[in-house]
C-alpha cells in the first residue's frame, strides 16, 4: 500500500532523514521509535508533504502506486485526510478552541465529500460512536476545553478517520496523555486498525507503547532506520547496539520484589547526547556514543538481515549464540 | 514539533552572519545621520541661524552659498533645518527616555501584581492610551504656555501608558517561566527578580518600542510646532518652519518641501530602525530559548 | 520527629471560595517523612502533586492545616524564618531548559542561591566543584543554557539546588522532560547524592516506573486526595485501592518486560 524507496530529506545540505526502503501493507501497524532529534517526525511528515519548506525531499514514496513526492499541493491535500489520516500529538494545540466539536468533526467529514447536511451529521455521530465516546449530543455541542485530554484525543482520531483513510499516521498521539488514558487510546487505535483494516504508522519515543499497538517496529537514529523487525523480536533480541541501549536505558515498571530491589547502578544511560543536524559522524551515526564501535563502523553500513524480517545495520551487533563480541 | 524547532534554530544560527535586515541598515544610516547633524550643530552651522539677511530672501535651492535656498527673512534654509533637527531630537529623546523609564517601571509593577491590581491598572492604562496626545499637548500649552516644555510634558504623559502596556505582556510571559519561580525559591525578592531577570529578558521589546516612540515623538513635536504650541521663535523647529512656509507656497514652494521632507526622513528612519531591530533581535530571542 | 509532617492539610488557590463551596485543590492530606527518607508522590494531571510540592517549599502559601517542615510550622513563619527555611529545602523543576535565565551564564545561575541565601559571592573554585560533583566539567561555568542539553541542564539544576547544602530536596517530575536515554542518569545522580549528602528527597512523577525504581515510600494522589500510601514495593506490586490498581495496570501494560541482563551497554 505504501512503499518508501530511497527517501532522502535534507535541510541546508545536511541529511535529516534517509530511508532506503520501508513498506506498509493494508492493515499493517508499524511503529517508528526514536528520541527527539531522531528524524522520525520528519520521515512521517514527508509522506504527507508537510515537511518544513526549507527541507528538500528526494526519492520515492508511492501510495497505492501514486508517487507522493513532487505531487502538486492540491492533489496532496486530497490525499491528506482522504486516504491518509494524521492524528497529531497535542489535542490542546490541534483543536480550534472557538469552534464546537460537532462542527470541527463535520468539517473533517465534508472536506473530502459533497454530502448533504443530514448525511454529514449522521456520519459525525457514527464517528463519535466509533471512537467510543458516550453521549454524542453533549460532545457535539461542547467546546474543546470542556472535554478531558483523553476525550479530545478521541475527537482528533475521529477527525482523522472521518473519510475512511487507508492509512493512519499517529505522531506521538499519546505522549501528552496520562498513563491510564493512554492505555485506552492505544486500545482504541488497535481496535480501529483491525475493524477498518486501516494501516497504522505509530510514531513514538516509547518502545513499550509501540509494542502494545504495533506488529513491526523501526528504530530510528540520526534519521536512519537502524533496526527493523517484528516488535517482540526487536525488543527481546535487539541486534543494533543503539536499540539495545535504548531498551536498557528504559526504566521499566517493576514486575516483582526483585525488580524493586535491583541496584541502582544497573540503571543505564547512553553517554553523550543526540548530535545536532550536521554534527553526526560519518559511517555509523551512533558510533561516537557506542561502547562497542569497531573500525568498520566508520564506513557506511547497509541494512542486513538477521532473521526473517528482522534487519539491522550494526557492524558489531549483539549475537545470541553466546557472549557479545569484543568491545573496542 | 520539537524537531522542527531544533532544526530551524540551528539553521538560523548558521545564516546569522549572512545579512543584517535591510531596514536595520537603512534606518541606522538615517538615524545616525540625523544625530550627527544635530550634534554638529552645537559646534558649527553653515550660517548663523538668527541673523536676518532680508536682501537675500527667497533664494531658490542650489543658489550659490545657500544649498537649500533662503527663507523670507533671508536666513539659510539648511541652517534652519539643522537647528530644527537638534530641537526635534532633543524633544523626542528627552520625552521618550523619561516616559520609557516611568512606563517600564509601571509595567513591571503591574505584571507582577495580583489579579485585582492588574485589572484596575490595566484598564487605566488602556484608557490612557486612548486619549490623543495632541489634545493633552494643547491643554498643557494653554495652561503653562507654549514651548518645548509643554511638548515634552505632553508627550511624556501620553507615552507612559503606551510603554507600560508594551512591557506588561512580555513581562507576564517571562514571569511565568520556571527560572523566575526558582529565584523566589532561593529567596529573591520581587523587585530584584523584576530588575535582574525580567527586564533583561524583555529588553529587546523595549528597544524596539523605543525606536517607534522616537519616531512618534518627532512627529508630535512637529505637529505641535505647526499648530503653534511647540517651540517658539527664535528656536528653530521643523513644524514651525513648515507653518511659516505655508502662505509662501506660490512664491517659494521649496520652503515647504524641505522641512516636510526632513520630517518624513526622520520619522521613516526611526521606524525602519525599529523594524530592523525587531527583525534582528527576535530570531535571536527564539534561539536563546 | 519526622522531618516533614503534614496533618489535615487543605489547599486552594482561592481559599475563601473553597471554604464556601468545599472545592479544594488538596484535601485533608496526612502524611509524614522521616529524615533520610525517599518519598515518591504519584498522580496524574490534576491530582495536585505539583501544587503539593510547592506548598512544601513555601512557594505556595499554607493557610489550612498543620504542615511542619524541619520542625517549623509553615503557616506561621515570618519572612526571616522563611528565608532560613529556604536554605534547608530546595526544588528542582521539570523542564531544565526553562529553569535557567537564558541571559545568565551557568556559573552565574549556579551561584544565585548562595548569593541570595548566604549573602556572599562564591568563588569560582566552589562553583566548579559543584559542577564536578554532578558529573560536569568545570568549564561549563562559562557556557549559556542554550548550549547545554536537557540532561546536562538538569544536572546543573541539581548542582544549583544543592549549593546551599539543603537537608531536603524536592524534585518535580525531574525526568519527564528528558530523553529516555538520559533519564536514568538524572535519577541515579539524585539517588547517589542523597546517600552521599544524607538528603531527604521527595520526588513527584506521573511515571510509576521512575518512582518505583528509586523511592522507599509512596503516596498516590487522585484529585487532591491521598488514596493510598505505604512502602513503594508493596503499593506498586500489591495495590489495594482501585485507582492505584488501575494506574499500576496501565503502567505495566506498556512497560518493557525484560529480565536482569548480563549484557553491558555504554554508560
Amino acid at each position: 500500500m505504501l512503499t518508501i524507496q530511497n527517501l532522502h530529506v535534507t535541510i541546508a545540505g545536511h541529511s535529516v532523514a534517509k530511508v532506503e526502503s520501508l513498506e506498509i501493507s493494508k492493515g499493517q501497524r508499524i511503529g517508528l521509535v526514536g528520541e527527539s532529534g531522531s528524524g522520525k517526525s520528519m520521515i512521517v511528515m514527508s509522506i504527507l508533504g508537510l515537511q518544513p519548506k526549507s527541507a528538500k525531499v528526494t526519492g520515492s514514496i508511492k501510495f497505492n502506486g501514486v508517487e507522493l513526492i513532487g505531487l502538486p499541493e492540491k492533489k496532496l491535500a486530497d490525499i491528506r485526510g482522504g486516504l491518509i489520516g494524521l492524528v497529531p500529538q497535542d489535542p490542546t494545540k490541534s483543536l480550534n478552541p472557538t469552534m464546537r466539536i460537532g462542527r470541527q468533526i463535520a468539517e473533517a467529514v465534508s472536506l473530502h465529500s459533497i454530502d448533504g447536511k443530514k448525511t454529514v451529521n449522521r456520519r459525525v455521530r457514527e464517528l463519535i460512536d466509533n471512537v467510543r465516546l458516550p453521549d454524542p449530543d453533549r460532545i457535539i455541542r461542547s467546546y474543546p476545553h470542556q472535554l478531558s485530554g483523553g476525550q479530545q484525543q478521541r475527537v482528533l482520531i475521529a477527525m482523522a478517520i472521518a473519510c475512511d483513510p487507508m492509512l493512519l499516521i499517529a505522531d506521538e498521539a499519546t505522549t501528552a496523555l496520562d498513563v491510564t488514558v493512554q492505555g485506552e487510546i492505544l486500545k482504541l487505535l488497535l481496535a480501529l486498525s483491525k475493524e477498518l483494516e486501516m494501516g497504522l504508522i505509530f510514531v513514538s519515543h516509547d518502545l513499550g507503547v509501540v509494542r502494545f499497538v504495533c506488529q513491526n517496529v523501526a528504530v530510528i537514529y540520526g534519521g536512519q532506520i537502524v533496526e527493523f523487525g517484528p516488535v517482540d523480536s526487536v525488543i527481546d533480541h535487539p541486534a543494533h547496539r543503539y536499540s539495545d541501549a535504548l531498551i536498557t536505558a528504559n526504566i521499566a515498571f517493576p514486575e516483582n520484589e526483585a525488580d524493586v530491589a535491583r541496584d541502582l547502578s544497573e540503571l543505564r544511560s547512553i553517554k553523550g547526547s543526540v548530535p545536532a543536524i550536521g554534527e553526526f559522524p560519518d559511517g555509523c551515526r551512533f558510533r561516537n556514543r557506542c561502547g562497542f564501535a569497531v573500525t568498520a563502523c566508520r564506513l557506511f553500513v547497509p541494512l542486513q538481515q538477521v532473521d526473517n524480517g528482522h534487519l539491522h545495520r550494526c557492524c558489531n551487533p549483539i549475537s545470541y549464540t553466546g557472549k557479545s563480541d569484543a568491545t573496542h | 514539533m520539537v524537531e522542527q524547532v531544533l532544526i530551524s534554530k540551528r539553521v538560523r544560527s548558521r545564516t546569522k552572519f549572512s545579512q543584517l535586515p535591510a531596514t536595520l541598515i537603512i534606518g541606522g544610516i538615517l538615524v545616525g545621520f540625523l544625530f550627527c547633524v544635530a550634534i554638529l550643530s552645537f559646534v558649527w552651522t553653515p550660517y548663523d541661524p538668527i541673523t536676518l539677511n532680508v536682501r537675500n530672501r527667497y533664494l531658490p535651492i542650489g543658489s550659490e552659498g545657500y544649498l537649500l535656498g533662503t527663507d523670507k527673512f533671508g536666513r539659510d534654509v539648511l541652517t534652519q533645518i539643522i537647528m530644527g533637527a537638534r530641537n526635534s531630537l532633543f524633544v523626542s529623546v528627552v520625552s521618550t527616555l523619561i516616559s520609557l523609564m516611568i512606563g517600564t517601571l509601571l509595567g513591571l509593577y503591574v505584571a507582577a501584581a495580583g489579579a485585582r491590581v492588574k485589572n484596575i491598572v490595566s484598564r487605566a492604562v488602556d484608557v490612557g492610551v486612548a486619549i490623543p496626545g495632541i489634545l493633552i499637548a494643547m491643554v498643557l500649552a494653554t495652561a503653562i504656555g507654549p514651548g518645548n516644555t509643554a511638548a515634552i510634558t505632553a508627550i511624556i504623559i501620553w507615552f507612559i501608558p503606551v510603554s507600560a502596556r508594551v512591557v506588561i505582556g512580555p513581562a507576564v510571559q517571562v514571569l511565568s517561566q520556571d527560572y523566575i519561580e526558582a529565584a523566589f525559591g532561593y529567596g529573591r525578592k520581587k523587585w530584584f527578580v523584576l530588575f535582574n531577570h525580567v527586564l533583561p529578558n524583555i529588553s529587546s521589546t523595549i528597544i524596539v518600542q523605543a525606536s517607534v516612540m522616537f519616531a512618534a515623538a518627532i512627529l508630535i513635536e512637529a505637529a505641535l510646532s505647526f499648530l503653534g504650541v511647540g517651540a517658539q521663535s527664535p528656536i528653530a523647529s521643523w513644524g514651525r518652519t513648515l507653518k511659516e512656509a505655508q502662505p509662501l507656497m506660490e512664491i517659494a514652494p521649496s520652503l515647504m518641501v524641505v522641512p516636510g521632507l526632513a520630517i518624513v526622513f526622520a520619522v521613516l528612519g526611526f521606524n525602519l530602525l525599529g523594524d530592523g531591530l525587531r527583525a534582528y533581535l527576535d530570531p535571536q530571542q527564539t534561539r536563546k530559548r | 520527629m519526622p522531618l516533614i509532617d503534614v496533618k489535615n492539610f487543605y489547599f486552594s488557590y482561592a481559599p475563601r471560595t473553597a471554604r464556601d463551596t468545599d472545592t479544594w485543590t488538596l484535601r485533608d492530606l496526612n502524611f509524614s517523612l522521616e529524615a533520610g527518607g525517599f518519598l515518591g508522590i504519584v498522580g496524574e494531571s490534576g491530582s495536585g502533586k505539583s501544587t503539593l510540592i510547592r506548598n512544601l517549599c513555601g512557594l505556595l502559601p499554607i493557610t489550612e492545616g498543620n504542615v511542619q517542615v524541619a520542625g517549623r510550622n509553615m503557616a506561621t513563619l515570618n519572612p526571616r524564618e522563611m528565608l532560613d527555611l529556604r536554605r534547608k529545602i530546595q526544588l528542582i523543576y521539570q523542564n531544565p531548559k526553562r529553569s535557567f535565565d537564558p541571559r545568565m551564564k551557568i556559573g552565574t545561575s549556579v551561584s544565585q542561591p548562595i548569593r541570595s541565601l548566604e549573602k556572599r559571592v562564591p568563588p569560582d573554585e566552589e562553583l566548579a566543584s559543584l559542577l564536578v560533583r554532578v558529573g560536569l566539567q568545570a568549564d561549563y561555568l562559562n557556557r549559556f543554557p542554550h548550549e547545554l542539553s536537557g540532561g546536562q541542564l538538569q544536572r546543573v539544576a541539581i548542582a544549583r539546588a544543592l549549593s546551599v547544602k539543603p537537608s531536603i530536596l524536592l524534585a518535580d517530575e525531574p525526568t519527564s522532560a528528558l530523553d529516555v536515554s538520559v533519564q536514568a542518569q538524572a535519577l541515579k545522580l539524585i539517588a547517589e547524592l542523597r546517600e552521599q549528602l544524607n538528603l531527604t528527597v521527595v520526588l513527584v512523577s506521573h511515571d510509576l516506573a521512575v518512582v518505583g525504581r528509586v523511592t522507599d515510600s509512596i503516596i498516590v494522589l487522585k484529585d487532591g486526595v491521598i488514596v493510598e500510601t505505604g512502602n513503594t514495593a508493596n503499593v506498586l506490586l500489591h495495590p489495594q485501592h482501585a485507582y492505584t490498581q488501575k494506574l499500576a495496570a496501565a503502567a505495566a501494560a506498556v512497560s518493557l518486560w525484560r529480565g536482569p541482563t548480563e549484557r553491558a551497554t555504554s554508560d
